[in-house]
């Protein structure tokens, strides 16, 4: 009864999302959309107490075995993964109640909301599927939806940023491709544990091929999770896309395709080829050289938008650099980042869609003494930006501690140099803005709090408290984090 | 102009297309094809007929209520049959478990719920195409 | 708005007689106390039962968080009550922090028996921890005493200032944060409470959100984010090592081998002496003291600054210090130190005899007295088991140069608030119009100068004690160190000379003929904190009997030589021979630099410590700069016309933005255009690292 769930929750987003032509009028979506993700996040807790107490469980569609058919495998990995989605966008969705009406025409917000629920709905099949060209099947979906959202606005600039978008996901799509359709000429099987089996005596009779697939996947999914050189639509689609579609695109689209590298590392190939390898070598020049320089970037932008999505390529890098650890302590480490990344960008974004559209103000010299119009706004900033670099008491801080001790725990102090670095160019970019917004003359302007809908400040209060609630306690899903790791990597 | 010649022309193919299109969705478990080059076949006759006579004229005989519903329904009707799969045989879009018979391979109506599930596909990929090319020509 | 012109009428409802009322309480509770502490077997059965409650009170965290959290508290309530008379609003303030000095007061038998400890598994991943050993005490209630008389002053001070909802919130919170520093039981608490100190002072300095202001709290700011990323990185490394950072034992560090322990030091000297104001992390004091409002830099100076070296001193005791044995490499330690404090104490002095601007000067004095703690530090780690004294030099200095800095900057205050000007050379001859304060500025420069019978000579005292030992029993090369301190003391004589003579006496300036005195309710907190400066100056011994020589006995120094060494006379002959001989020294060099017209000399522009540090990435990002864009194409578009490597206005922070700004203009285009070459390079560089290296190596 219970394995039913994982696809009852899939069918429903996808039933939600087959609704939108129902109804030119808003309303119809919206509510069809907060149902189901509520329902998505019961039955996600559901699946991960259960998992986590159980064990997993193993589906196969059609009933056919493993080598024919598409496995879906809910460990705590997925598990895990899809509640943080779920619950991340149920919290989004309750922001969008607030804010899309002022920024989509009626008949748009019907279609975002459709397209959104294909979006979760590729989502959960990512992260459950087992099968090679199933999560070619599920990045695609993504790819489409994402680009949708992203031009929803229909405005002229979204067309051209869009545009690239698309041509650049699918360069990585087909190239993704690529490296699948490599690998099963070698192995004979599009389920991961089989080409796992295969691959390990397979290697050393076809090093090339193994090598090529693994350097195709791997570019092809950098590009999607805009790891730096291959960054370069998240700007553009940041500063065109509405607010909602930023902080999900940011906060959860882009680790999404980390966790797929992560699922394609452990799952696929195995750490003993990508060691062979030399992967984590090169993730780790990659993630250096986007720490760095996303920073460099963002220090030029005058677009707050852009800013920030500078800002998620820079992260990003940090993510990759706890990924090129290769261990299970590495993935504790990530997978801990990745929560408290969405959190924090996910409030950042927040509350410029609330700037943007309330006080229509985009560049950063804009931001004078915005603290006195939009105090709840910008305090959720400050304390989002606290955490972003690193100061103790937020998430942030816990994270870049884990990733500093679990660096130094295999002795590559370089590392720590490195975050450090990083961190202080966050704090060049992110303090001014902050300080912008407080310390300046408010001659004449009335303190009082904002009138901005009141769903978007309960999602940003929720959002804020979460990031305290991590970096005091982190204990809360520290548990739940491990079994994800140990799931993947093997127990340490 | 050739409309003329091209209308009649065009009369004169579009039945033979849709009925190939139809012929390659039913015989999916049977031939190579199926949903996915069926409906594309169908679609293309659609996008046929509204290149030749105009677009107007597609749209009336094609209207978006109609092609609303058949693309949201072919998935819908997937999902449903993947879920009464999943209620009745334990796994999701189970076949043989789902008591559809499955008949001797090589008749046309054999192969459980496989033919359902492509007559399904070919309606929504044609009614598909048909929308997109739609759009395309709207934004000019 | 210019109600405060008006002289305050004194009735029962007037802020200077319920302030007179509330302090006359507080004198009288803290005598009461002292006494206590002194001698606690005199009180009998009432000093039992005192005891008795304070182990009780000390069995739960509750009354170390109540004092946390009190100042917060009353923060609310202030901004609550914000329609209500500004005298009831300062009241509640005044009230809490009595309420604070008394429930420190009554810890202090509980603390006497032993320190207190609370251990929380939660929290930050590792657990937090909160401890309250004599050391801590000692701290702590010097902050609870100052912060009140400064609050009582801020009453007055603020009432001209905008904002004041916000400065006194954000005072609070830092309130919070040092107390919070000072009883943090372990490293990660302190260093939680360390940031939070930084951004909470932020909004002090910033405060009057002047060009001036913003820009000194910014590099305020960017310096403690840098210290606090300093402590990060050996947090991080000590938890590597040891595994966890508490403050319950000795972690002997240097039993470490290789360059990992110094590493760490120096780690954590940079991040602590940025909040302390060392060489040469001292840049931002200077610029911050100045601009904040008086109370806050009576505060920071006072205060904020012991929190780095609290920090430092904790890091040594638990980290550095041995359990039984001393090592040599600790000698090591403690040159560093030495040589440091020696070199802050001489910029200090230099710059301060320069100033023209009253805060400034004294801002370069508190960089300066800084110094002469690190000296003490430096003398505690050379002279190894020997090192009680110089330790407790340090400490008592500490606690002096709380108390006479935080008086000077309320006098600073005060001249300021009522003529407007900081330029010490266009004022003179105040004297007559503001007895009181110049009578209370001469006490407090009597006492940093080293005047026996005032409290600066007591603790200058006990470190010239540290340093002939370290002659006596470390090498006569110390006495190097000697002369340079005894050099050091003169000049810390003159420019307080100078400080006084152009400010108070000297020829009058015709424009201040019609200032006169109002609102007495400031030279309140003054004049007590003067008689206190007084008292412990009279009697030196007590202080160190009940505070300090036990912290000293607490930790691993040899006991019977750190008692005798602090059991001499003050008052013998030879120490007042050579203050005498320093007084004299501090008055031959005012005088002297008077007369060549020195006294004003500005160094030159490119003297900028930043400058000096960072000029090579600076000039190295210039050269990226020219090469990338050698047709100054962008750079002309852009608003860095004036942007040239000599520009010593400029800072670093203005350079690196340039060079990403024009980076960024340049080549994000183009790697945006580029795309599909970028996927192909990459694709091969990626392959041929992963395949082709791993066949050939």
């Amino acid at each position: 009864m219970i394995s039913w769930l994982p696809i009852v929750q899939m069918m429903l987003i996808l039933t939600i999302a087959l609704m939108s032509p129902l109804s030119k009028k808003a309303r119809l979506m919206t509510h069809l959309l907060a149902y189901g993700l509520i329902a998505n996040t019961i039955i996600g807790v559901v699946l991960l107490t259960h998992v986590h107490a159980v064990g997993p469980i193993v589906l196969s569609l059609g009933g056919h075995a493993s080598f024919l058919g598409i496995e879906f495998i809910i460990d705590s990995f997925s598990a895990l993964f899809t509640l943080f989605v779920s619950g991340i966008g149920l919290l989004i969705h309750m922001y969008s109640l607030g804010y899309l009406p002022h920024a989509l025409k009626e008949s748009q917000i019907a279609s975002y909301y459709g397209l959104l629920a294909l979006l979760y709905f590729a989502v959960f099949g990512l992260l459950y599927t087992n099968d090679l060209f199933n999560t070619y099947v599920f990045i695609e979906i993504l790819s489409i939806t994402t680009c949708a959202i992203i031009s929803i606005a229909r405005k002229k600039r979204n067309y051209m940023a869009a545009f690239r978008y698309l041509m650049l996901n699918e360069l990585g799509s087909l190239s993704f491709l690529m490296g699948v359709a490599l690998l099963y000429m070698i192995t004979g099987s599009l389920n991961m544990t089989m080409i796992m089996n295969q691959l390990s005596t397979q290697f050393a009779a076809y090093p090339i091929n193994v090598t090529l697939a693994l350097g195709f996947i791997g570019v092809g999914l950098a590009m999607k999770s805009a790891i730096f050189p291959f960054h370069e639509w998240l700007p553009d689609a940041h500063s065109s896309a509405p607010a909602p579609s930023s902080a999900l695109l940011s906060g959860v689209v882009v680790k999404l395709y980390l966790l797929v590298i992560v699922k394609i590392l452990f799952r696929v190939f195995g750490t003993g080829i990508a060691e062979t390898l030399n992967a984590p070598l090169v993730m780790m020049i990659f993630a250096v050289v986007a720490m760095v320089f996303g920073s460099l970037f963002a220090l030029g932008q005058k677009d707050i938008k852009r800013m920030l999505a500078y800002s998620t390529v820079s992260q990003v890098g940090y993510i990759l650099l706890a990924l090129s650890l290769l261990s299970t302590a590495g993935l504790e480490v990530m997978f801990f980042y990745i929560f408290s990344h969405a959190l924090i960008k996910g409030t950042l974004f927040l509350v410029t869609g609330a700037t943007i559209s309330h006080q229509k103000k985009r560049s950063l010299e804009s931001y004078k003494g915005l603290g006195y119009l939009m105090p709840l706004s910008m305090t959720a900033f400050a304390l989002a930006g606290f955490g972003m670099v690193g100061i103790p008491g937020t998430s942030g801080f816990v994270a870049k501690f884990q990733i500093a001790t679990a660096f130094l725990d295999v002795d590559q102090a370089l590392f720590v140099w490195v975050l450090i670095v990083s961190s202080i160019l966050n704090a060049l970019y992110y303090f001014p803005i902050i300080i912008n917004g407080f310390v300046t003359d408010n001659e004449g302007i009335d303190v009082h709090l904002e009138k901005v809908p009141w769903p978007m400040l309960v999602t940003l209060s929720v959002f804020v408290l979460g990031i305290f609630l991590l970096g005091v306690m982190p204990g809360v899903i520290m548990p739940y984090i491990q079994a994800a790791a140990e799931v993947m990597g093997g127990v340490s | 102009m050739n409309n003329r010649l091209l209308h009649t022309i065009v009369k004169m193919l579009l039945p033979v297309i849709i009925v190939y299109g139809i012929f390659i969705v039913l015989h999916g478990h049977l031939t190579p094809g199926g949903g996915f080059s069926g409906g594309a076949i169908l679609g293309t006759a659609l996008v046929l007929y509204g290149l030749a006579f105009g677009q107007d004229a597609s749209l009336k005989i094609f209207p978006e209520s109609v092609s609303k519903y058949l693309e949201s329904g072919g998935v819908l009707a997937i999902v449903v049959i993947g879920l009464v799969g999943l209620f009745v045989g334990g796994y999701f879009l189970s076949n043989a478990a789902t008591g559809v018979p499955l008949g001797t391979p090589g008749d046309l109506l054999s192969g459980g719920i496989i033919p359902l599930l492509m007559i399904a596909i070919g309606l929504k990929v044609g009614s598909t195409l048909m929308t997109l090319f739609n759009a395309l020509l709207e934004d000019e | 708005m210019n109600h405060w012109m008006k002289a305050e009428k004194l009735g029962w409802k007037s802020f200077t007689v319920q302030s007179m009322i509330i302090m006359g309480f507080t004198v009288f509770g803290l005598s009461i106390f002292f006494a206590y502490v002194a001698s606690p077997a005199s009180f009998g059965t009432f000093g039992e039962r005192f005891a008795d409650l304070s182990y009780r009170a000390a069995s739960t965290p509750a009354v170390l968080l109540i004092i946390l959290g009190m100042p917060l508290l009353s923060a609310l309530l202030r901004i609550g009550l914000n329609q209500r008379s500004l005298t009831l609003k300062d009241e509640i303030l005044l009230v809490a922090d009595v309420a604070m000095i008394v429930l420190v007061m009554l810890l202090y038998p509980a603390v006497a028996q032993g320190p207190l400890r609370f251990v929380s598994d939660q929290g930050f991943g590792v657990g937090v921890s909160v401890q309250l050993n004599m050391l801590a005490y000692m701290f702590v209630l010097l902050s609870v005493v100052v912060w009140f008389f400064v609050m009582m002053f801020a009453h007055e001070y603020m009432k001209k200032e905008d904002h004041n909802r916000r400065f006194f919130l954000f005072l609070s919170l830092s309130y919070t944060a040092t107390l919070g520093i000072f009883i943090a039981g372990d490293l990660l608490t302190l260093f939680f409470a360390y940031e939070m100190l930084t951004i909470m002072t932020y909004l002090l300095v910033a405060h009057h959100q002047s060009k001036d202001s913003i820009e000194a709290a910014n590099e305020y700011l960017f310096m403690g984010i840098l210290g606090g990323f300093s402590i990060f990185v050996a947090m991080v490394l000590i938890y590597t090592e040891t595994g966890s950072f508490m403050f319950d034992q000795s972690y002997q560090l240097l039993a470490i081998p290789g360059a990992t322990p110094y590493l760490i030091l120096g780690l954590l000297i940079i991040g602590f002496g940025v909040k302390a104001g060392m060489f040469p992390l001292h840049v931002w004091l200077p610029k911050a003291h100045p601009v904040a409002p008086s109370p806050a830099s009576s505060l920071l100076s006072g205060i904020m600054i012991k929190v780095g070296v609290f920090g430092l001193l904790q890091s040594l005791i638990y980290f550095y210090f041995p359990v039984e044995v001393w090592s040599d490499s600790t000698g090591v330690l403690g040159q560093v130190l030495l040589w440091i404090g020696l070199v802050t104490m001489a910029l200090g002095v230099v710059f301060a005899i320069v100033q023209s601007d009253i805060k400034k000067l004294l801002a370069y004095s508190s960089v300066s007295q800084i110094g002469y703690i690190f000296l003490g530090l430096g003398l505690m780690m050379i002279l190894q088991d020997k090192g009680g004294v110089a330790l407790s030099g340090a400490l008592y200095h500490m606690v002096n140069h709380a108390l006479f800095k935080s008086l000077l900057f309320m006098v600073a205050g005060l001249i300021i608030l009522r003529t407007h000007e900081r330029n010490m050379y266009k004022l003179g001859g105040l004297a007559r119009h503001l007895p009181i304060t110049a009578a209370i500025s001469l006490i407090a420069s009597l006492a940093i100068a080293g005047m026996p019978l005032f409290n600066g000579f007591v603790s200058k005292t006990v470190l010239h004690h540290a340093i002939t030992e370290s002659i006596t029993y470390k090498s006569n090369l110390y006495m190097v160190v000697d002369w340079l301190f005894i050099a050091i003391s003169a000049g810390t004589v003159a420019y307080f000379i100078k400080f006084n003579y152009f400010i108070f006496f000297g020829p009058e300036n015709a424009m201040y003929k019609d200032l006169q005195v109002k609102r007495r309710s400031v030279y309140l907190p003054m004049i007590v904190m003067a008689l206190g400066l007084l008292m412990i100056g009279l009697f030196p011994n007590f202080l160190v009997e009940t505070f300090i020589q036990p912290v000293a006995l607490g930790l691993p120094f040899d006991a019977s030589f750190t008692v005798a060494g602090l059991d001499f006379n003050y008052f013998a002959g030879k120490e007042l021979l050579l203050t005498l001989g320093i007084w004299a020294g501090g008055f031959a060099i005012f005088f002297g630099l008077k007369a060549k017209q020195l006294l004003t000399y500005s160094f030159p522009d490119w003297l900028h410590l930043e400058f000096l540090l960072l000029y090579p990435i600076s000039a190295l990002m210039h050269g990226l700069l020219l090469l990338i864009d050698s047709d100054h194409e962008t750079m002309d578009k852009a608003t860095y016309q004036t942007y040239r490597m000599s520009n010593y206005k400029l800072t670093f922070k203005d350079h690196l933005v340039a060079f990403s700004d024009i980076l960024n203009q340049k080549y994000e285009g183009l790697i945006i255009k580029s795309d599909a070459f970028i996927y192909t390079l990459f694709l091969t560089a990626v392959v041929i690292v992963m395949g082709v290296l791993s066949f050939i190596l």
